[in-house]
């Protein structure tokens, strides 16, 4: 079935008809044509859009036409780093059940069953959602959960570098086929779309009681460094030919001076690329009041100057939240933050940990002040929009739902200045950031929220509004600020089917689970079989999640499982 | 009557040794008619369309069954409750309102150096504990007394160690652990009692082990009483974790409720009780001061089990019934093995109980670990056409049943 969008004004830098008004024509899943609607005006300038529509409709020969007139159109949002899937997320719902909706400054959240999550994500205009932190242990549940999670695509990147598996081998100076041998198969056997590394080591020397483990700092049992693991797991997925590059959660987050240790982090990759996540918690210098101030010129000259490093910023909202993460050895530090004072710490499976801590950010606090800052220094001095994506790390650093509030915080520096001004005062005081008078344009919003995390994810079929590509499309009628034009899409097309019209959901679709194919695919070794047996106790094949069983699970349902290999590398 | 496979991944390859081992029986294999069941479901959806507060009931159930239930619930406008134990309610409720400090049975077996045992029935309940993740290296202590199986020059017998303190005795054990961490068990003005030298010795070795496991069985605490030593256990583990590492594991005895627990957090972000009103999951019904006021509060119930287990289904009148048919209850050996006797077809209510499939011996289904530290798929372990349908496939049977007639979803007063 073919269908026409009329007269929508185009918001994508990298066609030749950006900012022309368009009609869009879908055929089945994907885009079939794009042309300028002027086109249509010059045989029907004198008669009605019905009209027009209707010749229109006739020299496309679509079966239907719907008329968004006066509509930007972009491609679907994707979001490539929002907790929505797995076992942490859960134990959070838990924690937090008596502070649900109970946040004056947000009608609800900051969680949501996976079905609301999947359905504002869409009333937003996403269309894609990545889980950033899969536990191999924990893959089906992670993957049943985001199969149950509406109207998006899904993956997810298996965490690694806390095996103890892994750290032991790494001592004995591990080939590097071996190596890739491991990380295929982690990817194969979660059924995941890339990897990341928490804390390199430190989950797991946290569990050797070491309370910090810096990049060169040997880990207490195995004496390997997080250096030796980031670079290992950062060569390894360049040769494996991953299009994702290895997703970094840096080591000492949340630690005042942590910017040497994030530093100390990128050179590790040696050359090769990496993506630093939630940046912001790791970009605190140890100067300025109480030992703690912006790192974010540092490491925005060191992306500024190094295309094969990307972030994405974990920017923070202010007000309740809870934070997820598997760095325990971090989470455990942070639980003396925790609001209300309470916390979850837990060791899972020899490979990883999850620690859940409710935070609560004020505006008039200097930490919560200053980390305010930082994300938005961050977001305004990398100069490559391509390089710096939009993410709060949901809910770490608020919930996904405050993503319109802080376009518009880049894009309206009258608004940014105006929020800066309530903050704590010595952060007012200090801040570059009433200095910082760039305000990012529609285009790099849709670079940073669409093209860049398709291309970052190798996920060529998305992220541009192109002939060829998914109809993933979104369509947002300008409003009086983009805060508002951004908060509720008029219409969002997921694979050419209207699913959302004005926040109300229309039709249903069939999602993607995606997840990638490495170039190594041969049966684990039977050396590492070997060890991970013997520290699970149990046969590797519990762990296996394969592909007929992955396809005929998502069959059942509802979803499509893709492989996504063919990465585009920014 | 045969029902297509509604997940059927080839039949598990250790079929007949476990079989053997597990000393099962013939099954009562008894076809479910396609009559008996449209009598059944019939009479239900009779019943249901005239019920205004209806009831779900979830007493074991696979990933999918719980899916279909929430579905269910969420288009009658039922309420929906996940069975638990009151010992696996006590840690709930601790770790909602408190947080909690967890491990998993891998880093049991492979990092603890010091596991700390609170009676001995989570050896009972999951009998691969002992096999696989208690390791002799470890140092074991025992609150109370050791099994006989670790004594008598076993290869535990010097790993383990016992402080005899009874179970009446573990409150006030902990307590002056606690104390004597905090360094205040001089400020009591007491004499030493042997009893605090016992405790100033559990102190030193969790002080001294860098990475310590207190486990249980849920069933172990249980008493509303014991809420106090779940409390101080967190305590002593909070307080441990400031210099070395102490982690807890209460081993749940049942895959299916923990499964459904879980399951229903991520599609309704809620714990049990709750209802769909006003287009979102709420926490439904009030406190009640009995089962049986409770019970009154609905004026229909099903109840769904299909992961059999040695357990009576809740003495509450059920107007209908899915349950895992089979004699010998059993689920698969690569979670924790467990099995008991099962339910006999006797037990079950003539009329109301449609017999479903049991996950792990007739189909395979997907579960999560009683640690939650493993979602699992159960596999099939009976190659043969089931007699039985999925419990998910009746829900949708009974969805549909009541969509094609007349239900009226406005008679019920909480819809």
């Amino acid at each position: 079935m073919q269908t026409l969008i009329l007269g929508t004004k185009l918001v994508d830098p990298t066609s030749s008809l950006n900012g022309e008004e368009v009609d869009i024509l879908i055929d089945d899943r994907r885009i079939a044509d794009i042309q300028n609607s002027s086109a249509r005006t010059k045989f029907a300038a004198h008669v009605s859009i019905a009209e027009q529509s209707t010749s229109v409709n006739l020299q496309f020969k679509a079966s239907k036409v719907v008329d968004l007139t006066g509509c930007l159109a972009l491609a679907g949002g994707i979001d490539l780093h929002t907790h929505i899937g797995g076992g942490k997320l859960n134990l959070a719902r838990l924690l937090m059940q008596d502070l649900q909706g109970n946040d004056r400054r947000r009608k609800d959240g900051p969680l949501w069953s996976s079905v609301e999550t999947g359905l504002k994500y869409a009333s937003m205009g996403y269309t894609a959602c990545f889980e950033p932190a899969m536990l191999l242990s924990q893959a089906r549940a992670t993957h049943w959960q985001l199969a149950d999670t509406p109207c998006i695509d899904s993956g997810a990147y298996v965490v690694m570098g806390n095996e103890e598996w892994l750290l032991r081998e790494l001592t004995k100076n591990v080939e590097p086929d071996q190596l890739d041998n491991l990380v295929a198969w982690t990817i194969r056997s979660s059924q995941a779309l890339a990897v990341k590394v928490v804390n390199a080591g430190g989950i797991s020397s946290f569990k050797f009681n070491q309370r910090m483990l810096d990049v060169d700092q040997p880990h207490a049992r195995y004496g390997t460094t997080p250096r030796q693991v980031l670079h290992s797991l950062a060569s390894s997925i360049d040769r494996l030919g991953l299009a994702h590059p290895l997703h970094v959660h840096a080591s000492n987050l949340g630690v005042p001076g942590n910017i040497r240790s994030t530093l100390a982090t990128l050179d590790a990759a040696e050359g090769h690329r990496m993506h630093l996540t939630h940046a912001q918690f790791n970009a605190y210098s140890d100067e300025g009041p109480m030992g703690m101030g912006s790192g974010a010129v540092a490491l925005a000259e060191r992306i500024n100057r190094s295309p094969e490093l990307s972030i994405d910023v974990g920017q923070i909202v202010f007000g309740q939240t809870v934070t997820i993460s598997a760095d325990t050895q971090a989470q455990h530090r942070n639980r003396l933050h925790a609001h209300p004072n309470k916390s979850i710490i837990s060791d899972v499976e020899c490979s990883g940990g999850c620690g859940i801590v409710p935070m609560r950010y004020q505006c008039k606090q200097y930490v919560s002040s200053l980390q305010w800052t930082i994300g938005l220094e961050l977001m305004l001095l990398i100069k490559s929009p391509y390089q710096v994506l939009l993410t709060t790390d949901h809910p770490n650093g608020g919930p996904f739902t405050s993503y319109p509030h802080l376009i518009r915080l880049l894009m309206d520096r009258n608004f940014r200045q105006a929020a800066f001004e309530q903050l704590h005062p010595l952060v007012v005081e200090r801040s570059l950031l009433k200095d910082l008078d760039r305000e990012y344009t529609l285009d790099e919003v849709a670079i940073l929220t669409r093209t860049a995390p398709a291309r970052l994810l190798g996920l060529s079929d998305r992220g541009q509004i192109q002939p060829g590509r998914l109809a993933d499309l979104v369509f947002y009628e300008p409003k009086a600020d983009w805060q508002q034009t951004f908060t509720q899409a008029k219409s969002v097309w997921k694979s050419g089917v209207e699913i959302m019209r004005d926040g109300q959901p229309c039709e249903t679709v069939t999602t993607h689970s995606l997840h990638a194919t490495p170039r190594a695919s041969e049966a684990l070794s039977e050396s590492w079989r070997n060890a991970v047996e013997q520290e699970l106790s149990m046969p590797v094949t519990m762990l296996e999640i394969t592909s007929h069983e992955f396809e005929d699970r998502m069959g059942q349902l509802g979803r499509e499982s893709v492989t996504a290999v063919d990465g585009v590398r920014p | 009557m045969k029902w297509p496979d509604h997940d059927a991944p080839p039949a598990c390859s250790r079929l007949h040794s476990w079989l053997n081992n597990q000393d099962a029986k013939p099954r009562n294999a008894d076809a479910l008619s396609a009559e008996s069941l449209r009598s059944i479901l019939g009479a239900a959806t009779q019943s249901l369309r005239g019920a205004r507060r209806p009831l779900i009931w979830l007493e074991s159930t696979d990933v999918d069954a719980t899916r279909a239930a929430v579905q269910l619930a969420q288009n009658i406008g039922a309420s929906l409750h996940v069975a638990r134990s009151p010992g696996a309610e006590l840690v709930g409720n601790v770790t909602s309102s408190d947080g909690w400090l967890g491990t998993t049975f891998a880093e049991v077996g492979s990092t603890a150096s010091l596991i700390i045992h609170l009676g001995q029935q989570h050896l009972r309940d999951a009998p691969l504990f002992e096999k696989r993740f208690a390791s002799p290296s470890a140092q074991h202590l025992f609150l109370d007394s050791r099994p006989e199986s670790w004594m008598n020059g076993s290869e535990w017998e010097a790993a383990s160690m016992q402080l005899n303190w009874t179970r009446e005795r573990w409150l006030d054990g902990l307590t002056r652990t606690l104390l004597v961490l905090r360094d205040e068990s001089a400020a009591t003005a007491r004499p030493a009692e042997p009893m605090d030298i016992e405790a100033g010795m559990l102190a030193e070795m969790l002080l001294n082990n860098h990475y310590s496991v207190i486990v249980w069985s849920e069933d172990e605490l249980s008493d509303q009483m014991d809420e106090l030593i779940v409390r101080r256990l967190l305590e002593l583990a909070r307080l441990i974790n400031r210099t070395a590492r102490c982690s807890l594991l209460c081993c749940h005895q049942d895959p299916g409720r923990v499964t459904a627990k879980e399951a229903v957090l991520w599609l309704t972000n809620r714990t049990s009780t709750i209802q769909f009103t006003d287009g979102s999951w709420k926490k439904a019904s009030p406190q009640h001061r009995s089962l049986q006021q409770w019970q009154d509060s609905f004026d229909w119930i099903m109840c769904i089990r299909n992961l059999p287990t040695d357990r009576q289904l809740p003495e509450l009148n059920f107007n209908l019934v899915l349950d895992a048919h089979c004699n010998q209850a059993a689920y698969p050996s690569n979670l924790m093995a467990n099995h008991s006797d099962g339910i006999s077809p006797g037990d079950q209510e003539s009329g109301k109980t449609i017999p479903v499939r049991a996950v792990g011996l007739d189909t395979s289904g997907h579960l999560l670990r009683t640690d939650h530290g493993l979602a699992a798929m159960a596999e099939r372990i009976i190659l043969s056409e089931s007699h039985y349908p999925h419990a998910a496939q009746v829900m949708t049977l009974l969805g549909n049943e009541l969509c094609s007639g007349s239900f009226d979803s406005t008679k019920s007063e909480d819809r």
